[in-house]
């Protein structure tokens, strides 16, 4: 028992500073998958490479006029998001990337869901694989 | 015993039985009529071999039953990789066949969840109750049948309750415990008989996370499954992936890259190391010790803030894939997993000095929940539970996967089979563990992380395994046409270990149910899928 005081007083309290203090998470932790729209080619390998389906392009609309780009809705429900990372490796234009933003809480259960609208210009086809990217290094 | 060695004494004793033998890179497989098969399986378990797991598959015209056994460790050779399978064809049309059950114990559990999921009917079998499938589950619909569409829901049939095994006598007094606990676990039901504070009788019933997991799998390409398959469970989440790609490399016949295999050696010795400790610090909880309970917990983070800087995951998530790893570790990387591993083992190797230096702990743990090893053996525990119990099993060295076969781990093992003996396990093999980590590193290969399984042929099935920190996962994969899975049975250490729970509270007292339960640490998420 004397040894077990000892100890405790010995090793004291120990805290680890919650995040918001200390700085970013840790880098290569998954967070939230961001979108630059104006990079995005509306192909749907995202929407293919989800495992949950988190991820729903909608059909597509012709440009508003002639010079324009046809423009499709995006729709991303970070509610059923797993943060594994594949809709990012699957983006061919790096237009989906993981963050490394883990604070996601919302009031209300809608603004859990990004909309946007990502033009549509990729051959793409809905047999288009995506191609695996080579392996991520943490340095 | 080496890989030839192994294949003739294989093929010896399934030839007695005038079974038809094929033969692969890892099974030898041999065919026999349904009223060979409890013999074929008892002369398997009679020549040394024990089970390794039991595989349904439903091909259409029958349902196949596949036993697989596999030789103990035999020192000094150790590479075996090679496994008997005992196969039984059962016609639709008739879904009786024999249980093994009476003649191999081990095949107890395997024969119930076939019943449940597949319909067929072991005949003999001591417990016929239902296992996997609550009792709120139509009669006649078998999940895994594959006229079962896995993406309906199932229609819901009328509740029975479950038929416990009643003790009688005078002043005896049941006392049920769970599904929902007073903590954060998982779901289990267990029914203790008790006269006074003595238990003379426990009865689990589990199964109440049981997600369909295998059937979910069924259809999808093995990347995608691999999704599914990392989420089984929590805690093991790693030995599960590297037991599931080790399986898809096997059917494709290639290998990760030698960095590959030595960094998922090194993160499944971290796993490893992660676990034991945060066991040792839950079996502290388990008699109210906060000094040990506290301390595990801390550096069982302290792990797994390491996991998270090095793969971006606690629970290494997301860096295992079929063909090696998904991301690579460079050199800062390397020198902070040591640095931590090391700094981290020496505290441990403290605490449990000081643990193991505490009487009212060790008094606690001596003699309470005692496996004997023969019960062990007879019922196929495996892992911790077993090696505590005299039992030395350990697929590192019985068959060397992953980086094992150049690095092999030094056996721990224990005679007394209780807690204590449980606990002293997990201390000697988190240092090992340790050990094994800068060994591996101080050697690490360079090159590439991770080499193209390619296309999966039509047909191929093969076997993963990995020894996870509670013992042996086995997955048996099957794929089907187009690449996709036809078949993933995945048997965690947890399927063979449950069983042997109740055997250990006989004439303990209450309270210690949950030191003991806490001594084995098993997982229900695994057991369930």
């Amino acid at each position: 028992m004397w040894r077990i005081i000892t100890w405790a007083w010995r090793t004291g309290v120990i805290t680890a500073a919650p995040r918001a203090l200390e700085g970013p998470a840790p880098a290569g932790t998954k967070g939230r998958p961001a979108l630059d729209p104006e990079r995005c080619i509306g192909d749907g390998a995202c929407e293919r490479a989800c495992p949950t389906g988190a991820i729903a392009l909608g059909p597509v609309a012709p440009p508003e006029h002639a010079a324009g780009l046809a423009r499709r809705p995006f729709r991303l429900d970070y509610g059923a998001c797993i943060f594994c990372g594949r809709c990012a490796e699957a983006c061919g234009p790096a237009a989906l990337r993981m963050t490394e933003d883990y604070a996601l809480s919302t009031r209300r259960r809608e603004d859990l869901v990004l909309r946007a609208t990502v033009p549509a210009v990729a051959g793409g086809g809905a047999d288009a694989r995506p191609a695996p990217r080579a392996a991520e290094e943490t340095k | 015993m080496t890989v030839e060695a192994t294949q003739t004494a294989l093929t010896r004793v399934l030839q007695a039985h005038g079974a038809s033998i094929t033969t692969t890179a890892q099974e030898i497989t041999a065919a026999v009529s349904r009223s060979a098969l409890p013999q074929a399986c008892a002369a398997m378990a009679a020549s040394g071999a024990s089970l390794l797991t039991m595989v349904a598959t439903d091909d259409g015209a029958d349902v196949t039953l596949r036993y697989v056994f596999a030789l103990p460790a035999d020192p000094p050779e150790r590479r075996a990789g090679v496994f008997a399978t005992v196969a039984c064809a059962v016609p639709l049309a008739d879904l009786e066949f024999p249980s093994v059950t009476p003649l191999v114990p081990a095949a107890h559990w395997y024969e119930r969840e076939a019943r449940d999921l597949f319909g067929v009917v072991p005949v003999g079998h001591p417990d016929p109750r239902r296992l996997v499938l609550h009792d709120d589950w139509p009669r006649g619909y078998h999940p895994l049948r594959k006229s079962v569409d896995g993406h309906s829901a199932p229609p819901r049939g009328e509740t029975r309750p479950f038929p416990f095994r009643p003790v009688h006598g005078h002043g005896i007094s049941e006392v049920p415990v769970g599904p929902i606990h007073a903590g954060i676990i998982e779901p289990g039901h267990f029914r203790f008989s008790m006269i006074g504070e003595r238990v003379i009788h426990l009865e689990a019933r589990l199964f109440y996370v049981h997600r369909g997991i295998e059937k979910l799998c069924e259809g999808l390409p093995v990347e995608r499954a691999l999704e599914i398959v990392e989420r089984i469970c929590g805690v093991c989440t790693l030995s599960h992936a590297t037991a599931y790609c080790q399986a898809v490399e096997a059917i494709a016949g290639t290998e990760p890259p030698p960095r590959a295999v030595a960094l998922r050696t090194v993160l499944l010795e971290l796993e490893r190391l992660y676990n034991h400790i945060g066991d040792v610090g839950n079996i502290c909880a388990g008699v109210g010790l906060a000094v040990g309970t506290m301390t595990g917990a801390r550096l069982k983070d302290e792990v797994q803030a390491l996991g998270e800087r090095l793969t971006g995951s606690r629970y290494l998530r997301g860096v295992v894939r079929p063909g090696g790893l998904r991301r690579d570790l460079g050199a800062a990387a390397v020198s902070d997993l040591r640095a931590s591993v090391d700094r981290i083992a020496r505290t441990f190797g403290d605490l449990s000095a000081l643990l193991q230096g505490t009487p009212s702990l060790m008094d606690r743990m001596e003699a309470t929940g005692v496996l004997p090893r023969q019960a062990a053996l007879d019922l196929g525990a495996v892992g911790v539970t077993a090696r505590a119990s005299g039992v030395e099993r350990d697929m590192r060295l019985a068959h060397p996967y992953a980086a094992y076969g150049a690095y092999p781990p030094r056996l721990v093992a224990e005679t007394a089979g209780d807690v204590r003996a449980r606990f002293l396990v997990r201390v000697r093999e988190a240092h090992e563990s340790a050990r094994l980590i800068g060994a591996v590193l101080a050697d690490l290969p360079s090159g590439g992380v991770w080499a193209s399984v390619g296309t999966l042929p039509d047909g191929g099935q093969a076997l993963g395994w990995t020894e996870s920190p509670r013992g042996e996962h086995v997955h048996w994969l099957r794929i089907g046409g187009g690449g996709v899975i036809d078949r993933l049975r995945v048997r965690a250490a947890s399927y063979c270990n449950w069983p042997v729970v109740p055997l250990t509270v006989r004439a303990a007292m209450l309270p210690d149910f949950p030191l003991i339960n806490k001594s084995f640490e098993l997982c229900y998420s695994c057991l369930d899928r």
